[in-house]
This record gives C-alpha cells, structure tokens and sequence, in this order.
C-alpha cells in the first residue's frame, strides 16, 4: 500500500508538464542570460562607476553579472526585490488573465516576467506586465501620472505595472530606495513578511512608517496620500528614520 | 578530461536536452508558477553556461543540477519576499498541465503546498530515490534532521490527504 501511495508522488510530480515551446524559449533565454552576465561582468570590471548601458541590463537581466562588484552587488538586492516583488504583485492583478488554465504558451508576452529589453530608441521597454522607461516623462504618459526620483539621486529606473502603480528606483546618499505610486488603496507594496505596527513618522504626520522583513532582509515601508495617489517608499531595514524623514520631504 | 566536460556549444545542448525538463519540474515544484519556474530553470543552465564545469557523469551533473535548483529556487523565493502567497500559489496552480488519464493532483498540491524545507527531502526522497543518508550529505544535514523532516513532510501529506507515506 506504502508503496503504490510512495509512487503516486513521483508520478505526481512527473505530470507537471512544461508549455509547449518552453525548451526553445528557455534555452533562448539561457543564451541571452549568459551572454548579458558576461557583458556585464566586462563593464564591471572596466569601469568602476555603472554605465548608463549596464544600469539598464543590471536592471533587465534581474542583477547576474553583480557577483564580484560589492557596490553593485547591494544595490541591486533592492532593485532585485522590486522588480521581482513587482512581478508578485502583477502575477495576482493579472491572475485572472495571465493564469487562465489552458492558456497557450503563445500567450506568455502576458506572463509576468523580470526580464525586458530596450526598444532602439531606448524610450520603452517591455517584456510582460512590468514595463520599464528610460524617463519619468515616458513613464507618466503611459500610467497618467509622474513620480520621479528626489534631487541628487543617482542610478535611476522607471518601471510600472500598467494601469496598476508606477515605480521609481534610486540611490541616495549611499543608499537605495524605490517609490510606489497608485490610484489604487490597497498594499501594491509587494512586500511580504513580518510587518511591525506602522506608527506615524516623526515629523511627518500624514506618512505611515512600518518595517517588513523576513529571514534574509528587511526594508521599511513609509505609506503616505497625497492628490488621489498612494505613495509608497521603501527602502534597507536599517535606515533612521530621520533619513527616511528627510527622503520623505524631498519626495512630498 | 572528463567526456562529460561542457567545452562545446553541442555539449552544452546536450547536457540541456538531458535534464532540462528535470531541473523545470523541480523548479516548478518550488516556484509554483510557470513564468518563475522557467526562470529559474533558465539560472541554473545560465551557471552551467558561464561556469567551468567538468562533471564526472550524469548521476553527478544530475546532483549538482539538484542541489543548485534547490538552492536557487530557495533563494529567489526569500528575495522575492514571498513567504506568504497563498493566494498567488492558488492562482499559479492551474498552470500544472492536467492529466486526464490519472490524476494525481491532490498528491501534486500537496507536496507543493509544503514549506520549502520539507520539499526538498521529499523530491529527493520520492522523486530522486535517495536513502535519507545520502540526502543528509547532498544537504550537509544531519541525518537525523533529514528523518525529521521527512517525518513532518509525511505527516503534513497524510493531513492532506488521509494517506501514509511510510519508507
């Protein structure tokens, strides 16, 4: 008995099927993957300041060729978290479309995805429900608002979840940050964990502070509304609350 | 030289048609979605690809395929943040070609549905037909913690299900 039931697992978990033109597609991917680390790791070790060029692919290429730079390596745990977390948050509004059982593998450019491509004229780039600009003007245009990032912060990306909320990523003074915006007044956080009571920032009334984490990271969350909009910032666990105040100002 | 060195783009190919639906069933069985099994899937090849592998055959291409899935799935779950999902895991359930001739489904959920720990002696235990030993080694687990997991693995499937799932 122990042993037909012992086996109805290893059947079980052989029926999981992948979509037709997943071995192509993926090795495609591979190809292209690999080919982006190594490109990437060139830039890296040729230049120690990032590239406008391997921003971009840092970006796109979900964060591969980071491994031996420890600047770029903690920069892009929180990029990494936003796209990905990002792709979470799109996999459930878009459930109902993209996941619809039976659907054709024709109909992955539905699929969330962490990977995208730039468009020759660099102004849009798209690859499933996340989409990424190159502008905080290109991106305003397609979700019908703009956020960008404060005064002085560097290595910039715009992404958005179309019509959902769009999403700025930046560093500043060291450290990385991504703002949120939506219409909508649910959590587009994407944050998942243990979260502490939110308590008002000090100095700012109308903002909402809390900390997320979970056994490898933490990240604060600061939750304000201002014209219709929801903001949400994130950023490292450990920033002071006065740094994430004076974040704060710069972005109200 | 090893003949089971990647020095080739038809190595490479070959070392992919060999265990490249392996390596997404086990992905799947972490991410529970089509689009970040793929993903994964496409990681793990990405290191064979960059890296400077010569495996001695295919029984150790196949553990280090193993043990680096289960480590990257892991990882990309914690980086993603996504302990708590069950709602997107129901949503990414459908994604499971359905079998119409045995269904096996209910079992397939529920080992699944596990915590990733207890995942992963069961698809090595189950799925790979290691002994509990040789898991604790590819693990680096006592083997003592790999019999308590599979214990806890087994009782949360018999929860589930109402079946055993003895040795």
């Amino acid at each position: 008995m122990n042993e037909t039931n012992n086996n109805r697992i290893r059947e079980s978990l052989e029926l999981i099927e992948p979509a037709e033109g997943a071995k192509e597609r993926m090795l495609a991917n591979i190809r292209r993957k690999a080919a982006e680390q190594a490109s990437n790791s060139e830039v890296l070790s040729a230049a120690p300041a990032v590239s406008e060029e391997s921003r971009e692919k840092t970006i796109v290429a979900g964060a591969t060729g980071d491994e031996n730079h420890g600047a770029i390596r903690k920069l892009s745990v929180l990029r990494r978290w936003s796209i990905a977390a990002a792709a979470c948050l799109a996999l459930a509004i878009l459930g109902a479309v993209a996941l619809t059982p039976g659907r054709k593998p024709s109909d992955t450019a539905g699929t969330p995805s962490v990977t995208a491509s730039v468009t020759p004229d660099g102004s849009v780039v798209a690859a499933g429900p996340l989409t990424f600009y190159t502008t905080a003007a290109a991106m305003a245009d397609a979700i019908g608002f703009s956020i960008d990032a404060p005064e002085g912060a560097t290595d910039i990306a715009y992404a958005a979840a179309v019509p959902e909320f769009a999403e700025v990523a930046f560093s500043l003074r060291d450290r990385e940050y991504a703002l949120r915006a939506s219409k909508t007044d649910h959590d587009f956080s994407g944050l998942y964990g243990d979260e502490t009571k939110p308590h008002k920032l000090a100095s700012a009334e109308d903002a909402m502070l809390s900390v997320v984490s979970d056994d490898l990271m933490s990240f604060f969350k600061l939750v304000w509304k201002k014209n219709g909009l929801v903001y949400i910032l994130v950023g490292p666990g450990e920033t002071p609350e006065e740094e994430i105040a004076a974040v704060y100002r710069m972005l109200r | 030289m090893s003949a089971h060195a990647l020095r080739t783009d038809a190595d490479f190919e070959a070392f992919y048609e060999r265990h490249w639906k392996y390596v997404y069933r086990l992905c799947y069985t972490y991410m529970r979605s089509e689009a970040d099994a793929e993903d994964c899937t496409e990681d793990v090849f990405v290191k064979v690809l960059t890296g400077d592998f010569a495996f001695e055959d295919e029984t150790h291409e196949r553990k280090w395929l193993t043990i680096t899935s289960i480590n990257l799935c892991k990882d990309r779950l914690k980086s993603y943040g996504r302990r708590n999902v069950d709602s997107l895991d129901d949503e990414a359930a459908p994604e499971v070609a359905a079998p119409e001739q045995e269904d096996y489904s209910d079992v397939r959920e529920a080992v699944l549905a596990l915590p990733p720990k207890l995942k992963e002696v069961i698809w090595l235990y189950y799925f790979d037909g290691y002994s509990t030993d040789e898991i604790a080694k590819m693990l680096g687990s006592p083997p003592s913690t790999v019999r308590n997991r599979m214990r806890d693995a087994r009782n949360l499937l018999k929860d589930r299900l109402g079946t055993d799932f003895g040795e």
